[in-house]
């Protein structure tokens, strides 16, 4: 390749990068600058670090009790979720027949249907489950189960069907079979899933906004909204608390990317 | 079985995390839901006290406020999940919005009720029900202006409205901003229209106009000089009164300019001299904060009152003696007291000492020369929903008579989902 | 031992997946249906048939239909920009650059980042006086560009358009990526032997080819841009004025109001909207993919 294109290249891949990167930069400086100077958005280094804005956004009640409460709501829907929609997936794949296409294009349907929220609210409402953490789980799942049932569907084909065999003609179980054969082995599409969850969980507005009226099972979308209605003259507060809830989003996408986009790939060129 | 196992397992979990000083069931924590604009800090050492004297914590929850505050509060309400007491908006209107004849705890002939002013008392009763406590101050929306910079300008607050725009007209040559109008934020900008009301509109449609509205047996967009007061405001934007790019005018920018001294005037509530006292000290607000009402053409015009806030217990709660006790400490003379040194305003307590800003002084003198009327929007029952919407949409386009017609529909559209009489 | 040929996979295992997901999923949905034709409001304890008065009433708001053609314009808008920078990024990085993944790591970054945070992020950067973007116009001398993003009538649109646009093009991207480097090297090589340009390789070879890839874009950014809510929340609220209604804001209006039912029908609408415009997108995607 020509020279010249290579350098255009390279110059637009980093312009690109620049216009991706320096909003972060500019929010990780400001998160370390007072009310004063965050407020003047600028790229340039604090002048004295206020580093006792996380603390201070760490003091409040709400912040603490957000994250509590979304990292235990985001374990149990992935738990359930994982679980769930492998076996399903496992017989879907398994199984071809009517009654496995039609729960197939069924849970398709999640894909594409927006969620009817206020109709969720009363039927929650009359389970008794409005309010609840087990309510937000359960519906955390539902909405989660149509992706993660498509995702391992698509990856269970490459799960040989012959251990299956193998397994049956020894006398196992299909429950056996499941559990303790094929789970181990869906292990890669199951972390990527679990990923996905964990950030649909995390960065969900409708659900504790919906469904959650007590304010002390929000989760940290909800207490970051109200935190801001409230500190809005205080950037550095507010980017502070921008950075800790990223922080665990960056975290696993720098050390999982490779879960993540190798996924979403696999599932797209399977399609 | 899931579920039930489930929640044991939370109970065994946050009883064995020890939650501090939960050791004997009988300990009382009263939830007490604010919206979290609120000041705190009297509530906070109110609080303290009366956990020194009944052992009772007080937890204070912060819901964002506005329409997000009233829906939040009426979920929990459909779902049983009542807060112990909480605070809400003014007046009557707040008793049928929550159902009150079957939620809420009734005060009426109670003793406490001797300690609210008489036209507090009859300001909270309806249909010989008290369902709320006023708890707070009467102050008054208006124009609130900069004393340093009227000074500047050789003005003095405006004897009519043509005196007003002159004003205005100085400010602006000098290289002031006029008057600031909080677009953006939304809510600040109903406030002129809002005091322009009791100038204009009430002396055209009287008191009878007024129980027309409510009973929807008239409607805002036939009343001229509603569309009137709209146009005018429109009209200041016109003539460049307002800051440059005022639709992305912030109320935090607002309160910024102004303490600085870079503003006339605006347009706005009582809770603007707390804040202002807060960011820029007790002297600026005894020096510099002056109010006046909205002039009307002719004269200086008639000050919009905003009644007291309100607190309401659930009847149907968990703790509804705790709770009133609670009301009835918070009222005691001490603590009211407190209330007024932290926020001063107009007391509606028989025997509160207040200390009034010159600003408030100045409310008082209107109230008591008869030139005070209580906010339109505490006279209604429906509500002028979406109304900062609206008039952002008028100062967009100068369409006054959409602006109209969509306050008018959206009022009645309330009225009706709100199944009031006559809509 | 007889055994079936598929072998009898317990159906029991399609049960906790299908009656979650029926139960917390599609049985609202259908009752959504219902509901968006009851008077059904907070302030009423019983729920009344009221058949189409609520769709009546949605279509002679103002608000709803701003609010149906800003869902639209944002949905097409986005999907366009996004996938138009989501392929060029994927051509770029397909030429085996050096620093390859790099690359990749950072365009891909916003998608993991919350909405809400993103949203705010950019309520800073669209600052008028201070944000990055008006900052660097003027440092560059296109002053007279810098505009108030969010807060001008006629910018503010396309200003949440382009945040969307930032934030999702790193995916759209690793999907081309994937599409573009299961173009056997050999189409490409044989290809240039002809003598091909670029960029009729591009049109004969590549762009046909990827067209699963195109297909999966396509029809995910639509249907996710038009259930777009917390960023537009964040950003502008709706505003200003009308100029920034989405279905999805408009639907959280009616709920603060207590409206249910009307809540509901506009939801229903916005089904409606998604299922009109993608399954004719999605069929004519399929066909041509079949086609090619």
């Amino acid at each position: 390749m020509k020279t010249w294109t290579k350098i255009l290249l390279y110059t637009l891949c980093t312009a690109f990068a620049l216009i991706v990167v320096l909003p972060f930069l500019m929010m990780i400086l400001g998160s370390v600058k007072n009310a004063r100077e965050s407020a003047l958005f600028g790229l340039d280094l604090p002048t004295e670090y206020a580093w006792d804005n996380y603390g201070k956004v760490l003091s409040k009640a709400s912040v603490i009790r957000g994250f509590l409460n979304t990292i235990f709501i985001s374990l149990a829907t992935v738990i359930l979720t994982d679980i769930a929609a492998a076996m399903a997936a496992f017989v879907i794949q398994r199984r071809p027949g009517r009654a496995s296409r039609v729960s197939y294009y069924l849970l398709l349907v999640g894909l594409v249907m927006p969620v009817s929220i206020i109709p969720t609210i009363k039927l929650m409402m009359s389970l008794g489950i409005h309010n609840s953490y087990s309510g937000l789980i359960l519906y955390f799942t539902a909405v989660n189960l149509s992706f993660a049932v498509f995702l391992i569907a698509g990856f269970m084909g490459s799960v040989p069907k012959e251990l299956d065999e193998a397994a049956i003609v020894e006398g196992s179980s299909y429950t056996r079979l499941f559990f303790k054969i094929i789970l181990p082995l869906l292990k890669t599409v199951i972390v990527t899933n679990t990923i996905i969850t964990v950030l649909a969980v995390w960065d969900d507005f409708f659900g504790p906004f919906y469904l959650v009226s007590n304010s002390k099972k929000w989760t940290i979308v909800m207490s970051m909204y109200t935190f801001v209605s409230q500190y809005q003259t205080n950037w550095g507060l507010v980017f502070a608390f921008m950075m800790l809830m990223i922080l665990p989003m960056l975290l696993m996408y720098f050390f999982l990317q490779r879960f993540i986009i190798e996924g979403i790939t696999a599932g797209s060129v399977k399609g | 079985m899931l579920k039930k196992s489930r929640t044991f397992l939370g109970l065994v979990l946050a009883i064995a995390l020890g939650l501090p000083g939960s050791v004997a069931a009988e300990k009382v924590t009263l939830t007490f839901v604010i919206p979290n604009t609120t000041n705190t800090t009297a509530y906070e050492q109110i609080f303290a006290a009366y956990k020194a004297k009944t052992g009772a914590e007080v937890e204070i929850q912060a819901l964002p406020p506005g329409e997000d505050y009233g829906r939040l509060l009426l979920t929990r309400f459909n779902t049983g999940d009542y807060p112990d007491l909480f605070e809400m908006d003014p007046g009557t209107k707040q008793y049928t919005k929550f159902r009150g004849d079957e939620t809420l705890f009734d005060w009426a002939k109670d003793p406490i009720l001797s300690r609210l002013t008489a036209s507090t008392r009859e300001f909270q009763t309806l249909g010989g029900h008290v369902y709320g406590i006023a708890w707070g101050s009467t102050g008054a929306y208006g124009v609130y202006y900069n004393k340093a910079v009227f000074k500047a300008l050789g003005k003095a607050p405006p004897a009519n409205y043509a005196e007003f725009l002159d004003i205005a007209k100085a400010a602006k040559a000098a290289g002031y901003i006029p008057i600031y109008e909080a677009a953006k934020t939304g809510w600040p900008l109903q406030v002129f229209s809002l005091i322009g009301w009791p100038s204009y509109v009430d002396p055209a449609i009287g008191d009878t106009g007024v129980q027309k509205l409510e009973r929807n047996q008239l409607r805002l967009n036939q009343i001229p000089e509603l569309k009137n007061l709209l146009a005018r405001q429109y009209d200041l934007s016109k003539k460049g009164f307002y800051q440059d790019s005022f639709l992305a005018g912030t109320y935090e920018e607002q309160q910024e300019l102004f303490g600085q001294g870079r503003v006339a005037m605006v347009a706005q509530i009582p809770v603007f001299i707390s804040a202002m006292e807060q960011k820029f000290g007790k002297q600026f607000v005894t020096d510099n904060l002056g109010w006046f009402p909205l002039p009307s053409d002719k004269g200086k015009g008639v000050a919009t009152l905003s009644p007291a806030s309100q607190i309401l217990v659930p009847r149907l709660g968990k703790n509804v003696k705790a709770a009133t006790d609670l009301v009835r400490f918070m009222t005691e003379k001490a603590n009211v007291d407190i209330l007024y040194k932290t926020i001063p305003g107009i007391p509606v307590y028989n025997d509160a000492a207040v200390a009034l800003y010159p600003a408030q002084e100045d409310v008082l003198a209107c109230v008591k020369e008869g030139r005070a009327k209580i906010n339109m929007q505490n006279r209604l029952s429906s509500s002028l929903t979406d109304y900062p919407k609206i008039l952002q949409a008028l100062l967009m386009d100068g369409d006054v008579d959409k602006a109209l017609a969509t306050l008018d529909e959206n009022y009645r559209k309330t009225g009706k989902a709100r199944v009031l009489p006559g809509f | 031992m007889t055994r079936n040929k598929r072998g009898n996979y317990p159906y029991a295992f399609l049960i906790p997946a299908l009656a979650i997901f029926g139960i917390l999923f599609l049985a609202p949905t259908l009752t959504g249906f219902y509901y968006s034709l009851t008077d059904w409001n907070i302030n009423k304890k019983g729920i009344n048939f009221i058949g189409l008065q609520n769709f009546r009433e949605l279509f002679a708001d103002h608000k709803l239909i701003a609010a149906f053609w800003h869902t639209i314009v944002y949905s097409i808008s986005v999907t366009v920009l996004r996938n138009l920078a989501g392929l060029a990024l994927a051509l770029m990085l397909n030429e085996s650059l050096k620093l390859k993944n790099l690359f990749r790591t950072v365009f891909f970054l916003p998608y993991v980042i919350s909405p809400i945070v993103i949203g705010y992020l950019f309520t800073a950067i669209y600052n008028p006086g201070h944000g990055l973007i008006n900052v660097a116009l003027r440092a560059i001398g296109l002053g007279a560009l810098a505009g108030d993003w969010l807060n001008d009538p006629a910018l503010a649109l396309a200003s949440t358009i382009m945040v969307d646009v930032w934030r999702t093009s790193g995916f759209a991207m690793v999907i081309y990526l994937a599409g573009l480097q299961a173009i056997p090297v050999e189409l490409y090589e044989s290809a240039s032997i002809d003598g091909s340009r670029y960029w009729t390789t591009f049109g004969r070879i590549v762009f046909p080819l990827i067209a699963p890839s195109l297909t999966i874009n396509l029809v995910l950014s639509l249907i996710g841009t038009m259930k777009v809510f917390v960023m537009i929340l964040v950003l502008t609220n709706g505003g200003p004025g009308y100029t920034t209604e989405v279905l999805n804001t408009y639907i959280m209006s009616a709920f603060s109001l207590g409206l249910y039912g009307q809540g509901t029908a506009a939801n229903i609408l916005l089904i409606a909207v998604i299922m009109l415009i993608c399954f004719p997108v999605l069929t004519f995607l399929q066909k041509r993919e079949v086609a090619l």
